[in-house]
Formats: structure tokens, sequence, C-alpha cells
């Protein structure tokens, strides 16, 4: 073997070993980190709790000799306990982090190139509920970066202005460039305050944006958007729409949206839609609906069959009286479907007192 | 001393609700999981139990079923803590017996007035 031949070998050995030492080196310090991170988390803790459970009207002061670790750590665990919390306790904590220089400093990361940092900054304002910050979290909307752009929906859910939930529902209109979902949770974060923004929605915006309105509707009970969503069960062209018009209308659960659900119930031509219809009508829980679901249960496509079925259990007593009536024909379908739903409210009812 | 069993498997709340009810002078019992709570209830019966819903190996429905299913525990108050998402959970957990509920994110305050209220201690401190 040549003596270059050897040199080579040792040269690679050398550096195999080296890298090896590098990355086993690097791996110990991780995990020193995280266990010393981990050990200061629950050293701080109860101080975030005490913080967050305190009665007084004193302003939140920290102990001394905290180090700058410490301060960093609390300052993490006081973020993720604010989602957690609500009233006297909430605000202590954001005063204490609003203090520290927190929203001042999310502000400033706003305008750094890195899209994490930009993103956590957005994040951090969200979660302070710094609502004079509105208008950099609008603009973060336009951010190239779509981990920006989906940290600055979730912060727009959380800030109370009315500028945050017109962007949002801005944002229903490019589905593309913010999910639907994710913008549907943000705006029922805002509760009724998104009402008249949404039912505008309802009639103008694309098919994605109409289904997302009327289930945001629906999920936060907007009883003054009944009417805008009984128009759309009737004359929405898209089934998806109709199909969450009738859910939201259920959700509402006003029996003046009786008439209308039974309409659809009979005649929309999706069946996926008159099943949700029949879904809604067992909400709404008005027994003036017994005659339509007793006869649904009847009908040939298994989802309306079954919503027909199950929605009989939740209206009162006559519903489950009828169910009892069609059971007795334990051969016929709509026997199996009533017997199919009355074993699962039995199921239900099991552990009951 | 009067025993509340809190489980919840968010380290954050456990203690948020741990220091918030002993400061008010009640003993707390912790637990991260369903069946340990529902260990501890049976080993020792607790004045209330505060109960998260959606926990690892029993969830708070579960053990509420089966604390109001056991004579010995079958009077101790159940409270369910629960996300706004969860209200159908809230529906089931009244269905086996809870006797309250708590949404999340809740205000200490208005916990310890709703435990007080359960456990019939208005002197508490």
């Amino acid at each position: 073997m040549s003596d270059v031949l050897v040199a080579t070998l040792a040269v690679l050995t050398a550096t195999i070993v080296a890298l090896l030492l590098l990355t086993a080196g690097a791996r110990t310090v991780r995990l020193v980190a995280a266990r010393r991170r981990h050990g200061r988390v629950q050293r701080l803790r109860p101080l975030v709790a005490q913080l967050a459970a305190a009665d007084d009207d004193l302003p939140p002061t920290l102990p001394p000799g905290l180090t700058h670790h410490d301060l960093a750590t609390l300052e993490q665990v006081a973020l993720d306990v604010l989602p957690k919390v609500r009233g006297r306790g909430r605000s202590q904590l954001v005063d204490l982090l609003v203090a520290r220089g927190l929203a001042d400093d999310a502000r400033r990361r706003l305008r750094r190139p890195g899209p994490v940092g930009r993103a956590r900054a957005v994040l951090v304002i969200g979660a302070l509920g710094i609502d004079t910050a509105t208008n950099e979290v609008v603009g973060a909307l336009s951010d190239r970066h779509p981990e920006v752009r989906i940290a600055a929906v979730r912060a727009l859910g959380q800030l109370s202005s009315a500028q945050a939930v017109d962007a949002l529902v801005a944002c229903l209109s490019a589905p593309d460039r913010y999910p639907a979902g994710l913008v549907g949770a943000a705006l029922a974060g805002h509760g009724t305050r998104s009402g008249a923004a949404l039912v505008s929605c309802l009639h103008d915006g694309p098919p994605i944006a109409r289904t997302v309105a009327a289930q945001v509707l629906g999920a936060t009970h907007a009883q003054s958007a009944r009417t805008a969503l009984v128009d759309r069960l009737a004359h929405d062209a898209e089934p998806g729409v109709r199909r969450a018009a009738a859910g939201a209308l259920g959700r509402i659960g006003s029996p003046r949206s009786v008439d209308a659900l039974v309409e659809a119930s009979l005649h929309d031509p999706s069946p996926e839609v008159r099943a949700a219809a029949l879904s809604a009508l067992g909400d709404v829980g008005d027994t003036r609906a017994v005659p339509v679901l007793r006869d649904a249960v009847g009908h040939p496509h298994h989802e309306v069959a079954s919503s027909a079925a199950a929605a009989l259990t939740r209206v009162g007593e006559a519903g489950p009286a009828a169910l009892e009536s069609l059971a007795a024909t334990a051969a016929t379908r709509p026997g199996r479907y009533a017997q199919a739903a009355l074993a699962e409210l039995r199921r239900a009812g099991a552990g009951t007192r | 001393m009067t025993t509340v069993l809190i489980a919840d498997d968010d380290p954050d709340i456990l203690e948020l609700v741990r220091f918030k009810l002993e400061t008010a002078g009640l003993e707390v019992v912790a637990t991260s999981d369903g069946q340990s709570a529902l260990d501890a209830a049976l080993a020792d019966p607790p004045a209330l139990a505060v109960l998260d819903v959606m926990m690892p190996r029993l969830s708070g429905i579960e053990v509420c079923r089966s604390l109001k299913s056991t004579p010995a525990t079958a009077g101790v108050p159940v409270m369910l803590l629960t996300a706004r998402s969860q209200e159908v959970d809230v529906e089931r957990g009244f269905g086996v017996g809870a006797d309250d509920y708590l949404i999340k994110p809740f205000s200490p305050r208005e916990l310890l007035t709703r435990v007080r209220a359960l456990i019939g201690r208005g002197d508490t401190a």
C-alpha cells in the first residue's frame, strides 16, 4: 500500500471520527439545554399560576434574582397560559408581558427579514390582544410566506377591532391564500360581532366563503342571520352552501325555521341537503316536524333515512314514539332504521342518572 | 380539610387550578390522566372532582360516569372543564351525572366561586 493511500485513509478516518464527535457533542448540548429549560419551566410555572390567579388590583411583580434565561422562560410560559384563562387572571399576565416589552418587541420584529420571527411576532401580538397593532397584522396577511399569513389569520381572531373582522371576512374570498377553515375558526372567535359582515358574505362571496360564513353564523348562534340563512337554503346554487345553511339553522334552533327546513327536506334536489335539513329539524326539536321526519325514514337514500331516524330521537317524546311505531315493523327498511336509532338512543341514555 | 380532586393533562391548567384552590384553603389532589383520577377518587372520595373532558387513558366523561355509578362516590359533585368546541361533551357529561361545567378559557375567580357553591363552603377564605 502506498504512503499516499495510507495518508488518505488516515485523513478520512480522522474526519469521520471528528464528525461523529461533533454530532454527539451537539446532541449532548441540545439535550442539556432542553433539560435545563424543562427545569426552568417546572420551577417558574407556579409563579405564572400565581400571577394568573391573583385577585388583588396591584400590578404584577416578579421576585428578584431571576436570570435572563428565567425571564425568557417565564415569558414563554405566560404566553402559553394566556389563551387558557380569561378575566382578571388574563389581564394580569398581559400587563406583565406588556410591561416586559413583549408587545413593542413583537412590533419591531414584524419588520425583520426572517419569516419565522415575523410569524412569531404576529402570534404574540394576537395573544396579547394588542388592538392598536391591527394595521400591522392586517399587513402581515399580504406577507409572501404562508406561515406569516396563517399566523396573521390566527392573530386577527384574537383582536377585537371591527377592522380585524372585516379583514378576516375578506380572507374568505381568497381560499388559496388563507385556509377557509382557519379563517372560519378565527371569525367564530369574534362571536356575534362578525354577524353583519358574514351575512353580507353569504350573498356576495364565492361558494367556499358562503359555506364557511353559514357555518360560523351557526356556530355563533347568530339569530339575526336567520332570514339570510333561510334565503340561502332556498336559493343558493351550491349544494354545499345550502347544506351549511341548513346546519346553521339547526344550531340557531329557532322554531321559525321549521317551514323552510321542511321545504328543503322535501324538495331540495340534493339528498345531502335533504339529510342536513332533516337533521336540523331534529336540532330545532319542534314537534311539527315529526310527520315529515317519520315519512323520510322511508326514503330510499341511506343518508336521508338515517338522518331522519336520528333526528326523531331529538324531538321531545313524540319523536321516539314515532320511531317505536316504525320499529314494530322490523322486517321493513324504515323499521330497521328506526330500530338502529332507538338502539343508539338507549346506548346514549345508558349512563344517565 | 376539604379535599378537591383535579384532573387535567395540561400542566399549566393543573398548576393554576391547584394554586387557586390551595390559596382558598382547600386540599388538592392533582392528577394528569383520567385513570389516575378515578383511582384516587375511589381510594379516598373527595368533596369535589374537577375533571378535564379530554384526557389520556380515560376521558372526564368516563371518569364521571364511573364515579356516579359507584355507590361510594355517587354523591361526589363533579365539575367538567372543557373547551368551547366540546360543548357536545358537556351535554354528554350532564347525561352521565355531572353537576356543573366550566368552559375554557376560564376565569380562576369564577372557578373558585363555582367550587365553593358545589361543596357548600361559602366560608372558605
